[in-house]
Parts: structure tokens; sequence; C-alpha cells
């Protein structure tokens, strides 16, 4: 098996969930909360990731993050390399590719705290960032763990994407399943299908523990009393 | 005099549904019902009191502070003003102990937050349940709690809405006697939301009857339910005659409860005096003429009809026995009994058609 392909797909996996972390909760509170019209806009733009080919979506980024473009521009100005074929630029791809999966079990459950308790919180003179981080987050805890636990196995699983955007240099952009595709193509089917097993069961086992977390009787605390 | 509350609000509903209420309740320390039907728009005259809903149009003034004004764009939001609210089922933070629930946000330092904590447990008898969580509590200790967190920031209104109604009955009845007995000691004006009867006559000082998102009357509980406005509010109230009385004696089973010169005979159903209201709804009541022979019925009482109204079929007559009476009676009866004004008829109403219900 190739472990440094694991440790890096690992490490991109991490890095992505925490990003998706920082800039998930806030807006996924902010399409849970507006009121405005437009909100189907932009939870259609989260959603996107979901039906895009990983092809188009790392096109995209591709053309963003190029050094010709304002983002690839200001990126060399600041740290004075490239973002394209890096492990940088693979991360703002895999965020990208991620979004819905973090955003969207995020949205499901603050949806699902009882807009009473929200209400209470606020008559008893809590300012809506207190009601957030006091009632609503700790309510929503097996919604943002799930969010981050399936974004962080999709993360370990994206193909075309990485392809596109990072390219196959090895300990710097080759993931997992640019490695098993490489076997692949190498013939070496025996190498191919230990890594294949090892990614079957890692993604077997996160999946177990999300159901787990979301199972009714394996509540932290019962909602509705 | 005491500052008042004034709410003139007009607010458009799901569907076709409309509010428009104009509502001046003193802010002392008396108790305000608003009740009516489920649907007519009570609970949201709180959640705009409380600025959890905004009105389209509206004037919400409080003694001199103006907490809402359409016209000229004030809104205060709910975390700025001094009010309480109770919900319904309670909504205690289901992730907090009792303790963390009710010192929720507490601006004051952590030396007086205790102090009120600690002051709270011992008035509630909440000892020994500070570090449970509320899915661990019984509907009562549940309503304690909620009070509780509601008062320790001393609000200067509070707003119960049907605070009791997620209860069983028996549940229920001890807890409005609790819950009026442990607010009055607080002297806030609260303002009460119910759809049930005989909560609003427990209570209430006054009354608030809402139809259709309109206040249509408002008044001392007794004087609404036995002189409503108009049928519409007759029809939401359902008890004619609300009289006050004492207790003066109870004995096999029955209570004997004296209403200015008269005495009326009731079931004893182990409420509290000595002050009581007695209902008695008009139809339950027999009118007889001439001289009556020995009857079962424990009340009796005569009187002259001093109103008549013809209601379609029925007729509702008002008998003076020393307190009005208003009694219901067929319009065939009303014939062959020759009724007039002024006409002495005797009114019999068994024990079991007096409700009898606590009131301080």
């Amino acid at each position: 098996m190739n472990w440094e392909a694991i440790i890096l797909t690992a490490k991109l996996g991490i890095i992505v969930s925490a990003i998706l972390f920082l800039i998930g909760i806030p807006l996924a509170y902010w399409i849970s909360f507006s009121k405005l019209r437009f909100r189907f806009l932009v939870e259609a733009v989260v959603a996107l990731p979901l039906v895009l080919p990983p092809t188009v979506l790392g096109y995209y980024v591709l053309v963003a993050i190029s050094p010709n473009s304002i983002l690839g521009r200001v990126y060399t100005e600041l740290f004075g390399t490239t973002l394209p074929f890096s492990f940088q630029g693979l991360v703002i791809a895999s965020v990208l590719y991620s979004l819905p999966f973090a955003v969207q079990p995020f949205i499901t459950s603050f949806d699902s705290v009882d807009k009473r308790f929200i209400e209470a919180s606020w008559t008893l003179g809590a300012s809506k960032l207190k009601t957030f981080l006091t009632i609503i987050l700790p309510l929503s805890i097996p919604g943002v763990v799930t969010g981050l636990v399936l974004s962080f196995a999709h993360t370990l699983g994206e193909f075309g994407v990485v392809l596109m955007v990072g390219g196959n240099i090895p300990g710097v952009t080759r993931t997992v399943s640019i490695d098993i595709y490489d076997k692949v193509q190498a013939l070496n089917y025996q190498e191919a299908g230990q890594t294949s097993l090892f990614l079957l069961i890692v993604s077997f086992t996160v999946l177990s523990v999300v159901y787990l977390i979301n199972r009714k009787d394996l509540v932290l605390w019962h909602q509705k009393y | 005099m005491a500052p008042e509350i004034l709410i003139n609000i007009k607010k458009r509903l799901n569907g076709d549904k409309k509010i428009s209420t104009m509502l001046m309740i003193p802010a002392d320390s008396s108790w305000t019902v608003i009740f009516g039907s489920s649907g007519a728009g009570k609970s949201t005259i709180l959640r705009t009191l409380a600025g959890l809903d905004r009105s389209d149009k509206g004037l919400i003034k409080f003694g001199g502070e103006t907490w809402e004004d359409t016209e000229n764009q004030i809104f205060i939001p709910p975390q700025k003003r001094p009010v309480g609210l109770l919900f319904q089922d309670f909504a205690l933070f289901p992730h907090m102990t009792v303790e963390n629930n009710i010192i929720y946000n507490l601006p004051v330092p952590k030396e007086e937050k205790l102090k009120r904590f600690r002051e709270l447990v011992s008035l509630f008898n909440l000892q020994g349940l500070e570090k449970r969580k509320p899915c661990s509590l019984s509907g009562g200790e549940k309503q304690k709690v909620a009070i509780a967190r509601t008062v320790i920031r001393m609000p200067k209104l509070l707003l119960l809405d049907e605070p009791l109604s997620s209860l069983d009955l028996p549940t229920r009845e001890i807890l409005q006697r609790e819950l009026k007995k442990i607010l009055k000691k607080l002297q806030i004006p609260t303002i009460f939301v119910t759809h049930d009867r005989t909560e609003a006559i427990i209570m209430g000082d006054r009354i608030a009857v809402m139809c259709d998102g309109k206040v249509v009357q408002m008044g001392e509980v007794n004087e609404v339910f036995t002189k409503p406005d108009d049928p519409s509010v007759a029809a939401i109230v359902g008890m004619e005659n609300v009289l006050i009385g004492d207790i003066v004696d109870r004995s096999e089973g029955l209570i004997d409860i004296k209403i200015g010169k008269s005495r009326f005979v009731a079931l004893d159903t182990g409420v509290m005096g000595p002050e009581v209201a007695v209902c008695v709804r008009a139809e339950e009541i027999i009118l007889e003429k001439g001289n009556v022979p020995e009857s079962s019925a424990r009340n009796r009482f005569f009187g002259r009809i001093i109103d008549i109204s013809l209601q379609g079929v029925t007729v509702k007559l008002t008998l003076d026995c020393g307190f009005p009476l208003v009694v219901l009676i067929t319009k065939r009866s009303f014939i062959d009994l020759s009724i007039q004004k002024g006409s002495k008829l005797s009114a019999s109403i068994k024990a079991q058609a007096i409700h009898v219900f606590q009131h301080d």
C-alpha cells in the first residue's frame, strides 16, 4: 500500500473538514435563518457540486486559481508560489466540492431546533449570536458531526477534481484514488486491490459512525420532552 | 395613576385571518386574561408584545416606553423588552441543567446570580433538582423551573401563553392554584392567554374576550360572564351567571355559599375558599310559578322578572332574586307561564348544576 498517498489524503480530509466547519457553520446559519427571497438561489449554488461533473467543477477552479486570475495573482504576490497543481490548490477545490456534504446536514439540524427554544432565549435577553452558540449549536451537535464526517469521507474518495486541479504529484497531490487509478493503469491489480479495500473499510466505518450518532435512541438528550 | 399598557395592532395572518386589536391594560399587579377559542389571535398578541412578531401596522406602549410604532419605524427587539414570557410546554432548554436554565443569560454579577437563584429554589421548593435535566422533571416541576427562569430577571410584564394546556386535568387544577399563588406575590402585571373557561375565571381579575382577531368585550370577569355585550360574547363565554360569594359551611359533601342574603348549595369539589365564583348556565335553571311543591332541587330562589329578550325559539329572562339570575327557557314555556315583566317566579337549580371556582 502507498502510505504516502494515504497520509496525504487523510491530511487533506482533515484540513478540508476543518475549513468547512469554519465557513460552513455561518453559511448554514445564514441559509437556515434567512428570510430573504433569494435564499433558494444560495441553496442551489451550495448544492451544485452534488450534480456537477467533477471535471466541470475542476475546470472552473483551475481557471479561478490560475496565475492569470485575480485570486491567483494575489496568492502569488503573498506567497510567491502558484496554486494549480499544489496541495493548497487541492484544498480549495476540495472545500468547494465537499461543501454540500457539510452545509446540508448543518442546515437540516439548525432547522430542526425547536423555534420555541430560540425565542425563549431571545426573550431571556440573549443576543442572536449568544443564542446560536449556547442553544442552536449544542442542540445541533449530531447534525454538525454528520456534516463533518461526511465531508471528510467525501474528500477521501474524490478523483475527478483532484486530477483536474492537483494533477498527480507524489507526496503533494497524489491522493489515494489517483494512486489506485495509477496502479490499475500499470496493471498492478494486487496493490490497487489492497488500497481499494482499505478505502472501502474506512468509508464504511465512517458512514456507520454517522448513522449511529443519528439513531433516535442515541441522541445526547431529548429535544422534545 | 398606574402606567398603562397600550396595544393597538393590525396584523394579517396566514390565510384570510386578520388581527385588529385595541387593548388598554393598567400596568398594576393585576391579571388580565385574554380569552377566546383557539385561532382567535390570542397568542399573536402576546408574541407581538414580546417582540417575537411584528405587527403590520400598530403601536405598542408600555408606560412611557414605546416598544413598537410602525408609523415612526420603532421596533424594540425581544432582547431589549423587560418582558417575561412563559411558553406553552415551557420551552426549557433540554441540554442544560435546571440551574443553568434558570440563570441563563442573567446579566448580573456571579454572587448576585447565585443569591437570586437560591432564593427562587427555596421559594419554589426546587431543592435537589438543581443538577437535573428538564426531561427528568414532572410537569409541575417544569412549570416551576420555567417560572423561576422567567422571574429571576425581574420582568416588568409577565406574559403567560396557555402555560397549563399541555398538562393532564388533575395536574392542571393543582398548578392553576400554585401558579397564581406564586405569581401574585411578585406583584407584576400579568397577561394570561387561555381558551379554558375555568382557567379564565380562576386566574383573571379582568378579562378580554377575543373573537376573530378582535377584542369584543373587556371588563371584570364576573361582569363579562354575566353581562355579555352581544350574543357572540355570550356564545364564547357560555356561562351566563357568575356570582361572587363566600363559603360559609361544608358538610356531607355539600358546600353552602353565601351570596348577598341568599344561600347556594353546591357539590363540594374540594374548592378552596372562602371567596368563590359560583357559575350557573342559564339553561340549567328551572322556572316555576304559583305555589311550588316540595322539590329535590337544593336551590330555590324567588324573584321578579326584570328583563325579557326573545332569542329565536328561546327566551332569555333576568330574574331579580336579590342578585340577578339569567334564565333561558323555551318560547312555549314562556307563553304557558304567561310571563311578563314583574312576574313573580321561583327558580330551582340542582346542586350539581352549580359550578364553583376559587376566586381571590
